[in-house]
Order: structure tokens, then C-alpha cells, then sequence
């Protein structure tokens, strides 16, 4: 009796299973493993312990290797993996979700009608700790003053998101699209043209993700 | 009824560009725009207007259904005024301000405003942003005074994590930023009376207290907890149990209890001068049915902050106030 006892209690998973008072008797009579060296109070010995050589036990182990205990075990891991939802997703076609608050490639936006919502005010280009934003301001025929430049290095940008937080007027922000990368450097030297693009294009998502409700102060 | 709102501002535009807009921006992506632009300059002035309905029905929903209710003359310089506040309140309260970046935004504002009252505009930015423009046109048509819109940004310098100490410190704060407003829009209106100043000064400071209370739970640990420290204090509750509100915390409530009393109080003062005040500007005032609506829901909620009802919009608000401007009262 003890022994098919013992067959049946053979791995831990078992003894988990078949927790009748037989199992548990089992484990009472178990040896807790001990301390190759005294441990001084206080202290947790981390290395091998060295292993119980009770009868119960030493079968315990026959029996585990014996039966491939450990291997069938790995199986039932893999198995139930099967049936969960993968943690990977197919990136180029499903993408990850995406804080309102991401801060990745620039863009210039443009008010509803059209124009251009910057009014070169420089603060930009002043609080942007990289300095890779560069702007030159003139008159234009209508009497308005624009931007004639508005470059940003997006090689020096550090992405800090302090050239959308200081813009008075919403007119640069950092979009939700983080898939620009370049063959070459030149590329990512960003002009106003290219920013107000990017702009128009990702302007439904950047809208979105500027939203609010009532005033606070 | 919302949707009733939305078509009835429809008809309500001032200037119908948005169809233009759409089917320009459906076509034309990647083209240079800077031909266009020219001659969008000459027609974008009447979309200014617009713009600042936007915004303020997009910040501050609840007086911009009030605004909606202004007699169409003093609607689009009233609401000029009010998406000016808007952009001052946002500089120091949207989404992650730093504290230093909010200053730089704020300076910029301050100065437009001298820039806005300069005659010669050649050269400024004030025509190309829209919210400017309209300021500009509403200082150049109504006699504005120059140091209450200066108030609206002054009051807002004050840091945003700095804690009130007494319950008079968060007045001055409201009536600084709030009552500022609404001076504002009665200088719009063109009436002169002290009675009317007492009242706005009154209902400035009970629509900033209970503005200050609604953002508690919203803004959350961005910026301070407006029940001043004296309050907190005297019954010995932390900040922190502010922001939670958890139903049943009596200590808290009894906090939110003193200062929603203080706005209200400041609202009934405002209301016992209703009949001092001309027609005109008790729909100016309007703007007190959803403050008195906030402190209701409030107290219904037993003064619990983050309960559901005082956290959402009210449905019914719109109708309340129409049921207020019918029958002229604020």
C-alpha cells in the first residue's frame, strides 16, 4: 500500500492532486534539507543544500527520474501555452497601444482653415535643451510674420516633449508616430515643408490626444 | 438634448468656412500651401470667431452653452474674451505643464495683450492667431479695461503647487481669475454700475472656488488641493485624503463642506443683488446656473468630490439655463 502510495505521490504536482491524508502524512515525515555549513542568525545560505538521505526521499527522487517527472511536467507547461494568448503581436501590422501623452516625431499643425497656427514666437527654440530647432522669421507681402524657416535636427532632438509644452498656440507637438527611421542622416534633418506634412497628416490623431473637458484654475 | 445644442450652434456660426475646409484638406495634402495661404489670410479673419467658439465649447463646455444664450451682438466679443481666458487657464493646467515652461507660456500671453492694444499692428503677431485677432477686434470696438485682462494672467502666475493658507487667500485667487472675466464681458455690455461690479465680484469668486473644487479630483496630483491649509488643519486632514474623497471619510467632507459653503454663500450674495442688475447683464451672469449646479450635485453627494455625479457633465443644464434666460433670471 505505502509503496504504490508513494508511486502515486512520486512528483509534487502529484502530491498536489492526490492531497489525501496518506499525501500529507508523507510530507510530515519529509526532512526539511539542510545547511552544508552552520549559517550564522541572520544570514541565508543561497548555495546546494545538501540532500535528505531518508528512504522516503531518496525514492521520492528515483521515482521523479524514473517516470521523466520533470520532463512531463515541461510538456504540460508548453501545453497550456498553447492555449493562451500570445504576448507578441505581429508588428508591422498590428501595433502596440500608445499613450495620448507618446511624444515621437514632430509635427506643424494648422488650424481648421488652414493656416498655419505658428507664429514664430521663438519660444521653441528657446527652451529646447538639445538646440536642434532653428527657426528664422521675415514678413510676409500680407503684412503677417511667418515662419521662412523652421528646421528641427531629429538627430539632436532628445524627445523631451519642452517644444510642444512651451508652445503658446499648439502649433508644434510631438505626434504619435514613431516610425521615421532613415538610411541616411540628411533625411532627418527636418524643414518646415516636412513638419507641416506631418502635420496634416497625423493632424486627426493629434487632435484627439489633446482633449479636455473643463478648466482647472 | 445635446444634439439640439450642437445644431442650434450650427445656425449659430458666425461664419460657415468649415465645408470649404473640409473638402480643401480632403484633396490638397502634400502641395505647398503658401499661394493658398495669401489668400486665406483675407478670408480667415471671419474664422477667428469660430475658432474661439471651438475652443471654448472644447475647454470649458458649460459656459460655453451660457455664452450661447448672449444676444448675437455681444456673443462674439464675449466669446472672444472667454477663449482668451481659456488659453491663459491652459498654459499653467493642460497636459504636464512644467512650471517654468507654464511662465514662458503665460509671458507670451501678457505681452500680446499690450500688443492687442497697440493701434499699429504691422509687423505683430496678433493677426495670425485667431484668438488674438478677435481680442484685438474686441478691444478696438468695445472700451475694454486694459488691467483686468492683465489680471487674468497675473492671477494665474501664481505657482501651481504653492497651497492656499486661508479661505481668503483662495478668494482672492477666484476673484482675481474668475471675477476678472466677468468684469470683462459687463465692459462688453456697456453698463456701468457699481451694484453689477459687487455681484461679479461675488459670482467670480463662487464660480472660482467651485472650479478649483471640480479640478481636485480631475487635475489630481498635478496641482495643489485648493482647500486652503487653515481648513485643513482645523480638522486635521491631509491633503492627500482630499484627492481621494473616498466616500464616508468625514473629515474630508467637512473641508469640502467649508469651502463649497464659502462659494455659496458668495452666490447667494450675488443673487440678493439680482434686481439691481439690468436684463442685459443678468444673461452675462448666466454662467451661475452651473456653478449653483455643481454645489447642488455637491451637496447631494455629501460632499464627496470624487463621486460619480460630480465628476461628469449634467445632462440637464442646458435645458435649466435656457428655463433661466427665458424668464431673465441668473
Amino acid at each position: 500500500m505505502s509503496l504504490t502510495m508513494r508511486i502515486f505521490t512520486a512528483s509534487r504536482n502529484g502530491q498536489r492532486m492526490f492531497g489525501t491524508h496518506g499525501a500529507r502524512m508523507l510530507a510530515a515525515q519529509k526532512a526539511e534539507p539542510k545547511d552544508i555549513v552552520p549559517v550564522p542568525q541572520g544570514y541565508v545560505y543561497v548555495n546546494n543544500k545538501e540532500q535528505s538521505m531518508e528512504f522516503a526521499d531518496i525514492t521520492d527522487r528515483a521515482a521523479t527520474t524514473m517516470f521523466f517527472g520533470e520532463l512531463f511536467r515541461g510538456f504540460a507547461v508548453t501545453l497550456a501555452h498553447i492555449f493562451k494568448e500570445p504576448a507578441t503581436i505581429n508588428y508591422p501590422f498590428e501595433k502596440g497601444p500608445l499613450s495620448p501623452r507618446f511624444r515621437g516625431e514632430h509635427a506643424l499643425r494648422r488650424y481648421p482653415s488652414g493656416e498655419e497656427r505658428c507664429i514664430a514666437c521663438k519660444l521653441c527654440e528657446a527652451i529646447c535643451p538639445a538646440q536642434a530647432i532653428t527657426i528664422e522669421a521675415e514678413e510676409r507681402a500680407d503684412g503677417s510674420r511667418r515662419t521662412t524657416r523652421y528646421d528641427i535636427d531629429m538627430t539632436k532632438c532628445i524627445y523631451c516633449g519642452f517644444c510642444q509644452e512651451a508652445c503658446p498656440v499648439d502649433a508644434i507637438v510631438e505626434g504619435p508616430n514613431f516610425e521615421f527611421s532613415t538610411e541616411t542622416h540628411e533625411e532627418l534633418l527636418y524643414n518646415k515643408e516636412k513638419l507641416l506634412c506631418n502635420g496634416d497628416k497625423w493632424e486627426s490623431e493629434i487632435a484627439s490626444n489633446l482633449q479636455a473637458d473643463h478648466l482647472y484654475r | 438634448m445635446r444634439r439640439l445644442v450642437r445644431s442650434w450652434n450650427k445656425q449659430l456660426l458666425l461664419n460657415a468656412g468649415s465645408e470649404k475646409y473640409i473638402a480643401r484638406h480632403a484633396g490638397s495634402q502634400q502641395q505647398t500651401k503658401t499661394q493658398e495661404q495669401l489668400v486665406d489670410a483675407a478670408e480667415s479673419n471671419g474664422y477667428g470667431a469660430k475658432h474661439c467658439m471651438n475652443l471654448v465649447q472644447k475647454y470649458d463646455y458649460e459656459n460655453y452653452l451660457s455664452t450661447l444664450l448672449l444676444p448675437r451682438e455681444l456673443r462674439r466679443a464675449a466669446f472672444a474674451l472667454r477663449a482668451f481666458n481659456v488659453e491663459i487657464s491652459r498654459s499653467v493646467s493642460g497636459e504636464s505643464i512644467e512650471p517654468q515652461i507654464g511662465k514662458l507660456r503665460l509671458k507670451f500671453w501678457y505681452d500680446s495683450i499690450d500688443k492687442c492694444f497697440e493701434e499699429d499692428s504691422h509687423g505683430s503677431y496678433v493677426k495670425d492667431q485667431p484668438v488674438l485677432r478677435e481680442l484685438k477686434h474686441t478691444v478696438g470696438t468695445r472700451k475694454l479695461n486694459k488691467m483686468y485682462l492683465r489680471r487674468l494672467v497675473t492671477a494665474r502666475e501664481r505657482p501651481v503647487n504653492k497651497a492656499f493658507e486661508s479661505l481668503k487667500e483662495l478668494e482672492e485667487y477666484a476673484d482675481q481669475a474668475f471675477s476678472s472675466l466677468l468684469h470683462l464681458l459687463v465692459e462688453v455690455s456697456e453698463v456701468r454700475d457699481v451694484q453689477v461690479d459687487h455681484a461679479a465680484s461675488h459670482l467670480g469668486k463662487a464660480q472660482g472656488i467651485a472650479t478649483m473644487l471640480r479640478a481636485v479630483p480631475l487635475a489630481g496630483r498635478k496641482q495643489v488641493v485648493c482647500v486652503p491649509l487653515e481648513v485643513l488643519l482645523r480638522h486635521g486632514v491631509s491633503q492627500e485624503r482630499i484627492i481621494r474623497s473616498e466616500s464616508g471619510d468625514k473629515g474630508a467632507e467637512e473641508c469640502i463642506f467649508e469651502v463649497a459653503s464659502a462659494a455659496n454663500s458668495h452666490l447667494n450674495l450675488a443673487r440678493q443683488l439680482h434686481d439691481q442688475v439690468p436684463r442685459l447683464v443678468r444673461k452675462i451672469f448666466l454662467s451661475a446656473v452651473s456653478t449653483e449646479g455643481y454645489l447642488e450635485r455637491l451637496r447631494r453627494a455629501n460632499f464627496q468630490l470624487t463621486h460619480k455625479s460630480c465628476v461628469g457633465r449634467d445632462s440637464m443644464l442646458p435645458a435649466r439655463l435656457f428655463w433661466k434666460s427665458l424668464f431673465n433670471r441668473f
